[in-house]
């Protein structure tokens, strides 16, 4: 009998298509999962990029304010200044400067002198605090100016231009000729308050957590014995991270909140984050001090050594890996706490820190900023390049740390 | 040489006498602190275990104080009703004077948070299976070395991050998507964006997990199935996926937990509509974990409108107690050799059992007396 | 009672009348839970003399070597009964952490400590309150010319002890016992996971111990038994058959099951 070669060499129409169907949607919705976290990525870089710079980083979120005053010896010029002013900037040239629209931390709109000429008089005006004159002008936003049309108190009158508006302060300077005062604000948007915040709520949570965490990891790890007490502990803490954050946030604003007379505090907060990162550092210290070999502690013993000796001689010293991962781990929680974080340490953003007050973390920073009638987008994503750069060196420096353990066990 | 290895002996001789002197006076303390030590340690993992007691006791106390103690706000006292609690559609209705009680409902939230949550499996627990069989099983080795590298990073990246993307790029997206399907009105704020966030969010857990368990697959099975004549496609399907079930469905479990707690992202992203119920995804919705957080800024400690949230908490830990239950109860069903039983399946056959033999009890007995009838 | 007194009585007729026993072991019963591992093992452990304990794998030699320093007080559900004596004092009775600084174990597996050579040896005299550097260094040398290691190791002895060969750390970990001035050292299967150059100069060193120190050693390996000891016990399920001196134990073997296990019948 002959066999039809063709039948030989396809396999049946049904199944191609049903293997092509298996392996076309694998492909087409492992890109689409691809896609969407490196567009993550890239959207975040994209917009936060611009914003980060030593200032942001190191400057305070509100901003300081400069009262610059005339005096009565400083006789206004009566020169005109030329400048040619870019598309959105607009010009006043009795006085030599250039204003420009821009927005502030909230998302309203704001003016600012984006020129000031080197011979223009606002540059002998004196800062009412220093007594002195303030050259640092450009770029600051004018909260208000006080405008008359004469240098006499009796028979001036005071223009009152728009003060979002750049075009409509313009013309108010073009208009007056005396300035009383003006008042400037320069700076804001630094995150150096929210960056010291995580500092401080890393430092406490780590000190309270690390100490109850090894030693409940010590217990279990060298001291308890396998019965139904010692697996209802194991289990009891497993549970802890299976509660979402937002209920430890409740509960901790009731039991934390008190200790600062009712207001939130990063004490609170941090109280609150070492409760929830507990679970994290038993289980890694606990696999840590697992792989001990039980050799180890048997030869202390045998020396004459008392147990407290072996653990604190041999076992913890072993164990300084997985301790270290914990607290690294730990680490990475406490930066991208947002949830509970808002119910005990506040949603303040505040540039002075004081760990008994409330006051916003770096994540909590972002969603004040995005959860306004104006969501600043320029800014929350520069944070957020912030907090990425510091998850991805913790996780480098974890996985270093773990390839140092498994080469040196598979040293031995 | 000699002199030396004599001083030697005489010094080693002293440090013997020394240390044993030591050993005999130290010994009955060590022991003593040996206890006291072990005691301390687990002292520390009693109270750590109890965290978990604490937690929950407290959200108990103060979630049910609203139902049984009396408020006073805003020239109004009573309790909250808890029958509008358990189905109410709005979450702060006021005060109803008739029967002394304070409105607040959850009715709503509770249906919302499954509404959503359910939208977020449909479309997370797909991709990120099958992203997880690209990742371990077809993709070379060095890209998929990369893959896992990156995936466990942004498993790491904060709720907060996602909810920045979701309002920068998935709002304006839907947005246009719905004007150009007809909804005009739409800003784009809806429980579509929200679902594929928090989808979005859960990916790179439930594919790590997944990719642990798909590489665990014994490589024996794979090389008999390709041996059979099975594709690579079907191999992977079939056998990879098959054996893998258990630490996928772990996987989708952690996933699941994740975002039904998930608070911060939710509220940036799926707005806060004060009632109803959400059907159309195109719709803003609002979640029990996002409504706790809505207006956190007034709610002063003591009130009731800071108390209920408690409640409203309540409610949260039974749907993640359920959920967690009815999963791990599917997945050991669909895990197991032998196909353990699902709990509903043994309800519902417990239930059908009882039902019929109630129903021939009474058949027998109608029988029986229709009998003694007849005779009469 | 009177069966067990008559093998000591037998033993005793064997045995010139000059040695002395530093343990007394009678009756001695283990049980792991409702499992019993030793039945009713009596024997005299001899000063200055290396006894061996043999048998077949599971018979429990390791678990009797591990009473004499009540290193199964750790493992839990552990419950011995019977008298172990040593020095005429029931240890029992005797706070485990001065016992064992008179006891002293090697194991099996070679596990130094991951600290330098100084270190691991000093680890027992520190723990013990002695921190002298002088004693302390004229205890490293010591310990380690007893233990044969001095000479390989005089001039790094700050270098990690892991870094050493498997034979080395061996003998490391005997030093590291022997600075505890131990009367008796009990040693578990010593070189088992060497090679045959390591284990003969394990062997070597042994012989040359005794003459300062009670050595008892448990091995699977009969030859080692016959080249090293000079009394061996033969343990088989958890009791002790026969204990003889080495030569009339492995020449004239009393019991039909010792017999068996010295011609290989069994393993």
């Amino acid at each position: 009998m002959k066999r039809n070669s063709d039948q030989e060499n396809k396999l049946p129409l049904k199944r191609r298509i049903k293997d092509i169907l298996a392996s076309g949607s694998t492909y087409l919705f492992s890109s689409f999962s691809i896609i969407a976290l490196v567009a993550l990525i890239i959207f975040i870089f994209s917009q936060g990029w611009s914003t980060l710079s030593s200032e942001f980083i190191t400057g305070n979120y509100n901003s300081n304010s400069i009262n610059l005053v005339t005096s009565n010896e400083i006789a206004p010029t009566e020169n005109t200044f030329e400048y040619k002013p870019a598309e959105d900037e607009y010009f006043s040239a009795n006085w030599g400067l250039a204003f420009m629209n821009s927005t502030d931390n909230e998302g309203l709109k704001t003016t600012i002198i984006s020129y000031v000429d080197n011979n223009a008089n606002i540059n002998n005006w004196v800062d009412a605090t220093t007594g002195k004159p303030n050259t640092l002008i450009k770029g600051c936003t004018i909260t208000s100016v006080i405008l008359w049309t004469t240098s006499e108190a009796s028979t001036a009158s005071v223009i009152v231009p728009t003060m979002s508006d750049a075009k409509s302060v313009c013309s108010a300077f073009e208009k007056c000729s005396y300035v009383l005062n003006i008042n400037l604000a320069t700076g804001g948007q630094g995150i150096r308050g929210s960056l010291i915040t995580t500092l401080y709520m890393i430092l406490i949570t780590m000190a309270v957590a690390l100490p109850l965490g090894i030693g409940g990891a010590i217990y279990l790890g060298i001291y308890a014995k396998n019965n139904k007490i010692t697996k209802i502990l194991r289990t009891l803490i497993d549970m802890i991270t299976g509660i979402p954050s937002i209920i430890f946030g409740l509960v901790g604003g009731l039991i934390f909140l008190p200790l600062t007379s009712g207001s939130t505090s990063i004490i609170a907060g941090s109280l609150t984050m070492a409760c929830m990162i507990l679970p994290i550092i038993i289980k890694s210290t606990e696999e840590s001090l697992k792989t001990i070999p039980h050799g180890m502690a048997l030869s202390s013993l045998a020396l004459g050594a008392s147990q407290t000796q072996t653990t604190f001689r041999v076992l913890l010293p072993n164990a300084l890996p997985g301790i270290l991962t914990s607290a690294l781990l730990g680490i990475g929680r406490v930066i991208g706490e947002s949830a509970a974080l808002i119910y005990t340490a506040g949603t303040a953003i505040m540039d002075y820190i004081v760990p008994t007050q409330g006051s916003a973390s770096l994540a909590v920073h972002i969603w004040y900023l995005m959860s306004g009638e104006h969501q600043n987008f320029a800014a929350s994503c520069g944070v957020a390049i912030i907090i990425l750069a510091i998850i991805l060196a913790l996780s480098i420096l974890i996985k270093i740390i773990s390839y140092r353990i498994n080469k040196t066990q598979k040293g031995k | 040489m000699e002199s030396t290895d004599i001083t030697n002996e005489i010094l080693i001789e002293k440090a013997c006498k020394i240390f044993q002197t030591n050993a005999e006076k130290s010994a009955k303390r060590k022991l003593v602190t040996d206890k006291i030590v072990k005691n301390i340690f687990l002292g520390i993992t009693v109270f750590c275990a109890s965290i978990i007691i604490i937690v929950t006791g407290f959200i108990i106390v103060k979630g049910v104080m609203p139902f049984i103690a009396t408020y006073s706000e805003n020239g109004n006292t009573g309790k909250v009703d808890i029958g509008y609690f358990l189905t109410g559609m709005r979450f702060s209705s006021g005060y109803d004077s008739d029967s002394g009680q304070f409105l607040y409902g959850v009715g709503f939230l509770i249906i919302n948070t499954l509404i959503l949550n359910i939208l977020v499996s449909i479309i997370a627990v797909p991709t990120a299976i099958l992203t997880a069989l690209f990742i371990a099983k077809i993709a070379p080795k060095a890209v998929s070395k990369i893959f896992q590298a990156a995936i466990d990073l942004l498993a790491a990246i904060p709720s907060v991050i996602y909810g920045i993307f979701g309002v920068g790029v998935i709002v304006p997206l839907i947005r246009s998507f719905a004007n150009s399907i007809g909804y005009v009105s739409s800003s784009g704020i809806s429980m579509l964006s929200g679902a594929l966030v928090l989808a979005l969010m859960i990916l790179p857990t439930i594919i790590s997990v997944s990719v642990t368990a798909l590489n665990a697959v014994d490589e024996n099975q794979i090389k008999g199935s390709l041996a059979l004549g099975a594709s690579k496609t079907q191999t992977n399907f079939r056998i990879s996926l098959g054996n893998a079930k258990s630490g996928i469905f772990a996987g989708i479990i952690l996933g699941i937990g994740r975002s039904l707690g998930e608070a911060t992202a939710v509220s940036m992203i799926c707005g806060s509509p004060t009632f109803g119920i959400t059907i159309n995804p195109l719709d803003p919705t609002v979640t029990i974990s996002s409504q706790m957080l809505l207006a956190i800024g007034e709610a002063v400690p003591g009130s009731l409108n800071y108390d209920v949230r408690f409640s409203a908490g309540i409610c949260l830990m039974i749907i993640i107690i359920i959920t967690n239950l009815i999963l791990n109860d599917v997945k050991e069903h669909v895990s197991s050799v032998d196909k353990k039983p699902l709990f509903i399946t043994k309800v519902f056959l417990l239930i059908k059992k009882e039902t019929l033999t109630v129903f021939y009890f009474l058949k027998e007995k109608l029988n029986h007396e229709k009998k003694l009838g007849s005779r009469k | 009672m009177e069966i067990n007194d008559n093998i000591i009585l037998e033993e005793e007729k064997n045995i010139e009348a000059e040695k002395s026993s530093i343990f007394e072991v009678r009756d001695v019963n283990l049980f792991y839970g409702k499992k019993q591992a030793l039945k009713n093992i009596s024997l005299n452990i001899y000063k200055n003399q290396v006894t061996a304990l043999i048998g077949p794998s599971g018979c429990g030699k390791s678990t009797f070597l591990r009473c004499l320093n009540r290193m199964n007080d750790l493992i839990d559900d552990c419950k011995v009964t019977g008298s172990i004596k040593l020095d005429g004092q029931e240890i029992s009775q005797t706070n485990t952490i001065l016992l064992r600084t008179k006891v002293g174990m090697v194991f099996q597996q070679p596990n130094p400590f991951p600290m330098s050579i100084y270190d691991n040896i000093c680890y027992g005299p520190r723990c013990q309150g002695l921190h002298d550097k002088a004693m302390l260094n004229g205890l490293v040398e010591k310990s380690l010319k007893e233990a044969a290691l001095w000479d390989e190791v005089k001039d790094r002895l700050k270098t990690n002890g892991l870094a050493l060969s498997g034979g080395q750390q061996q003998r490391l970990c005997i030093a590291r016992c022997l600075a505890m001035r131990p009367d008796v050292i009990l040693m578990d299967e010593p070189t088992s996971a060497l090679d045959p150059i390591a284990t003969s100069k394990i062997e070597e060193l042994i012989e040359q111990l005794k003459k300062n120190y009670t050595i008892v050693i448990v091995t699977h390996n009969m030859q080692q038994a016959t080249r090293v000891s000079d009394f061996t016990a033969f343990f088989m399920l958890g009791e002790m058959v026969e204990f003889n001196s080495t030569e009339h134990f492995f020449s004239h073997p009393k019991e039909q099951k010792s017999n068996d296990y010295i011609t290989g019948r069994f393993s």
